[in-house]
């Protein structure tokens, strides 16, 4: 518990989504504690949050990473609504993975009620390029359809695992000031955002 | 004797007119016919004396194999009894009788309600909980709200898991009245998430729970703390899932049940004339469905019939209903007459069970309408178990009822009479009225009846082994017990072996006393004996020692009063004596009779009574052969073989024969 006057650096929330065992966890706990777990265990839901420094800034990231397998949309509902950017995750060894991400957008647009909400599609374990089952072109043209980038990491390897946080960070940061813009410019779009932290003013 | 001739003896085609006629080809002359008589005379005799040896040694087996096998016939009553008690409690496990369950839920709702209310009650502007049927506490517990942005603490609050909510009530500061929190809100579980926080710098053992748009973060007192709450919202979603896929299975199922009569409907309302076999056999199944009037009406006559005390025709109408249902189950109307089975058995078994005032004037001819029902009624095992309570009451109050009053003897005597013919008569009632061709109640039967037995010796040994009593009234006591337990072994029940077992210990400590004092007494004697012949009338000792003859001329006092003492403790002994018990026995009657000796000896070694050195010898010799011969005539035809103890005497001290002149014939029988 901080007990200083100042202003917490600005905290962006990334929802981590995607099947079960596609390596949410492991991608969370490699960006976290630089760690690969090998074991498997099923996640319900976790919150983690750690300050990092963002082109020069300090900010805090808050990670939620999810359960692959959520018994109530109602529920699931709920974790997506607090989140302001989303890794999707697939497993590029396992194809019902990859087609499960269409589902999670879907349900990610229903909730936020946001095209451009910031999303990447990440397709995991990299490392594992011998047991491929879904093709770099495949993946890229959905993401493509979406308008969405497309990285492809290893939470073994750590392959582009601060990559992809980042990068949704950036894009957080960046809809932010958007947004801020807006409603300075006296423009009432409310687009179901939550409070915002004003880190410019 | 050759072992030759043994064998030709012995071979099955022996015959004697053969051997006769071969015999005398053979001799020359009478004297050596005579000769070979003797040594076929001897042969006989030493053939007979195996013959009888064997026989005791037989007759020995033959009696402990009978008490092994009486032993383990005990024993497999006790195994049979334990399973059928068993079969009992698994069968009454199987059957739980109906209303018992609805007692039982009953009394879980109340108590679902109860804690509502009590939640209700400390939780102030708190909403009604109790209205959303089947809603029940799950979890609660003390946490602190965290703010979600800068992690500090908001405030204390205490949160109620329910089956389908959560409520988060704030900590009131400054209460007053019962109610120690507030009530803010509810979430409800459907669209609740919970979130661990793994990770959230200082904050620790903390959860999240996401509601848009509120976000809440709590923070428990310890890890273990923030576990359980997590288990239980998994726990609380996981139930609340599979209640509502139960209800959605009912639904339809009950949407399935609503179809068939709104067809019946249809086709009564319908003129068309080829329905009207469907229409039959609706009509048949709708018998089918209810049963004839009388069946309708059982549960209700069965009530009325129970409350007059109509249990035979109660039972018959059971019966008529059960063989009903055996061909057209009607699962409604059977439920019905189940639990009124179960009242007629209640009913019963109540008539039977013991209640401390119930008189028992009618005894066991009482029960005898009850028990026969409950037999019929398949529920032996709990009416042979009340029964047998029963019976233990009965046996109380009548040996209740023997006053303790005269002498120890007369009072034994009478209660022991009692006891066993009680017994005798509980024991007929239940093998040939109560429980006949029953072999699991018969069993039962005999564990109640060693367990009364049991109990009776106990009494009997308080009232009958208190200290200083003779051995002499010991022996009549045991005497009179085991002559009631006889009429026991009549009936095909035998006891005796559990009264030995009960009587061993103390009779052991008894006759150990007996020998302490014994053994005071006949020193006290010697220390003051001064051999002097006594001028004691004849007849006094020819009534103790039955073989008394001329040797018993010239006996000091002394001597006399010894064998009236050892003679009477002989006596005490063989009428209590049983085989479990030799051992004792032996070591009492010998140690007594060896301090005698010993003091004979030790006087005959004394020159002071140089003098009466002939009369020591001939005392001697008349204790060490006559008397004692005669005790061990005694003891071998009441025990059927020689005592240790005598033997073991004579042995010891045939020394104190040496000096006389019969010492060579004396030793040879010995």
């Amino acid at each position: 518990m901080s007990k200083k006057p100042t202003p917490q650096p600005a905290l962006h929330k990334v929802i981590m989504v995607g099947s079960g065992g596609v390596g949410k966890s492991a991608l969370t706990l490699q960006f976290m504690y630089d760690e690969f777990v090998e074991d498997y265990e099923p996640t319900k839901a976790d919150s983690y949050r750690k300050k990092v420094i963002l082109d020069g800034e300090e900010v805090q990231i808050d990670i939620l990473d999810t359960a692959g397998q959520e018994d109530y949309a109602a529920i699931r509902d709920n974790y997506f609504r607090s989140g302001e950017g989303f890794l999707c995750v697939f497993s590029i060894t396992e194809e019902e993975s990859f087609q499960a991400t269409q589902e999670f957008r879907e349900q990610i647009l229903r909730v936020k009620n946001d095209e451009n909400i910031p999303f990447l599609l990440v397709g995991n374990k990299g490392d594992l390029d011998e047991k491929r089952k879904v093709t770099l072109n495949e993946a890229q043209g959905r993401a493509q359809s979406w308008g969405v980038p497309y990285v492809e990491t290893s939470a073994k390897t750590r392959d582009n695992v601060d990559k992809v946080f980042f990068d949704l960070m950036r894009e957080i940061r960046s809809r932010k000031m958007e947004d801020n813009k807006m409603s300075n410019g006296k423009n009432k779009d409310k687009s179901k955002r939550k409070k915002l932290k004003c880190t410019i003013l | 004797m050759s072992i030759d001739q043994l064998k030709k003896f012995g071979s099955p085609d022996f015959n004697p007119d053969k051997y006769v006629k071969e015999v005398s080809q053979v001799c020359v002359g009478g004297p050596e016919l005579l000769r070979h008589k003797t040594k076929i005379q001897v042969f006989a005799e030493e053939t007979s004396q195996a013959l009888k040896k064997n026989v005791y040694k037989n007759y020995m087996q033959f009696i402990e194999t009978a008490r092994e096998i009486s032993h383990l016939e005990g024993e497999m009553y006790q195994l049979s009894h334990l399973l059928s008690e068993q079969r009992a409690l698994l069968t009454s496990m199987a059957s739980v009788p109906p209303p018992l369950e609805v007692a039982e839920s009953s009394g879980k709702e109340e108590k679902r309600t109860d804690t509502l209310k009590t939640v209700m009650e400390k939780v102030e502007a708190c909403p009604v909980l109790t209205e959303v049927e089947g809603r029940d506490l799950l979890h609660e517990g003390d946490l602190v709200e965290l703010d979600v942005l800068e992690n500090t603490a908001i405030h204390r609050c205490h949160a109620y898991l329910f089956t389908d909510m959560v409520m988060i009530a704030t900590w009131i500061s400054d209460r007053r009245g019962p109610a120690k929190f507030k009530y803010e809100k509810t979430y409800e579980l459907g669209s609740l998430a919970v979130v661990n926080v793994r990770d959230l710098g200082s904050v620790k053992h903390a959860f999240k729970l996401l509601v848009f748009p509120d976000s809440r973060l709590f923070q428990c007192a310890n890890h273990q703390a923030r576990e359980d709450w997590l288990m239980k919202f998994e726990e609380a979603k996981k139930a609340k899932v599979a209640d509502v896929a139960k209800k959605k299975v009912q639904k339809q199922i009950s949407e399935v049940e609503k179809q068939p009569p709104a067809r019946t409907d249809s086709v009564d309302s319908g003129s068309n004339p080829f329905m009207w076999d469907e229409d039959q056999t609706s009509l048949d199944s709708k018998l089918h469905q209810e049963g004839p009037d009388w069946l309708v009406e059982s549960s209700d006559d069965l009530e009325v019939l129970i409350a007059q005390r109509h249990f035979e025709d109660a039972y018959s109408l059971i019966q008529r209903a059960n063989s009903y249902f055996q061909d057209h189950p009607i699962p409604d109307i059977k439920s019905k007459v189940d639990v009124r089975t179960q009242t007629l058995i209640d009913v019963l078994l109540g008539e039977l069970s013991v209640d401390g005032d119930k008189s028992l004037q009618g005894g066991l001819r009482a029960t005898r309408r009850s028990v026969r029902l409950l037999n019929q009624l398949d529920k032996s095992a709990l009416a042979c178990e009340l029964y047998l309570k029963v019976c233990s009451n009965v046996l109380k109050a009548q040996t209740k009822r023997v006053k303790r009053e005269g002498t120890t003897l007369a009072y034994v005597k009478r209660i022991s009479e009692v006891f066993f013919s009680s017994l005798a008569g509980i024991t007929g009632e239940f093998q040939y009225r109560a429980f006949p061709s029953q072999p699991s109640c018969s069993s039962a039967f005999v564990v109640w009846a060693s367990m009364e037995v049991s109990h009776f010796m106990s009494h009997f040994v308080k009232q009958v082994f208190v200290p200083q009593t003779s051995l002499n009234t010991l022996a009549e006591s045991v005497q009179i017990v085991r002559k009631a337990a006889q009429q026991m072994r009549e009936i095909g029940l035998d006891l005796e072996y559990h009264l030995e077992g009960h009587l061993i210990t103390p009779v052991t400590k008894a006759l150990a006393e007996t020998r302490e004092k014994l053994l005071d007494a006949v020193r006290l004697r010697c220390a003051e004996d001064i051999w002097r012949p006594a001028k004691a009338p004849r007849s006094s000792l020819a009534s103790l020692t039955p073989s008394t003859e001329e040797g018993a001329n010239d006996l000091t006092l002394n001597s006399l009063a010894f064998i009236k003492l050892y003679g009477a403790l002989l006596d005490d002994c063989l009428t209590i004596a049983w085989p479990d018990l030799e051992h004792a026995m032996a070591k009492v009657l010998y140690d007594v009779f060896d301090a005698q000796l010993k003091h004979i000896a030790a006087s005959r070694d004394n020159n002071k009574f140089q003098a009466q050195k002939p009369l020591i010898m001939k005392n001697s010799r008349y204790l060490l052969v006559d008397f004692l011969g005669s005790c061990r005539n005694k003891y071998k035809s009441k025990m059927l073989h020689d005592c240790k103890a005598f033997e073991r005497l004579q042995r010891t001290h045939a020394l104190l024969l040496k000096d006389t002149t019969g010492v060579a014939t004396v030793i040879g029988y010995v």
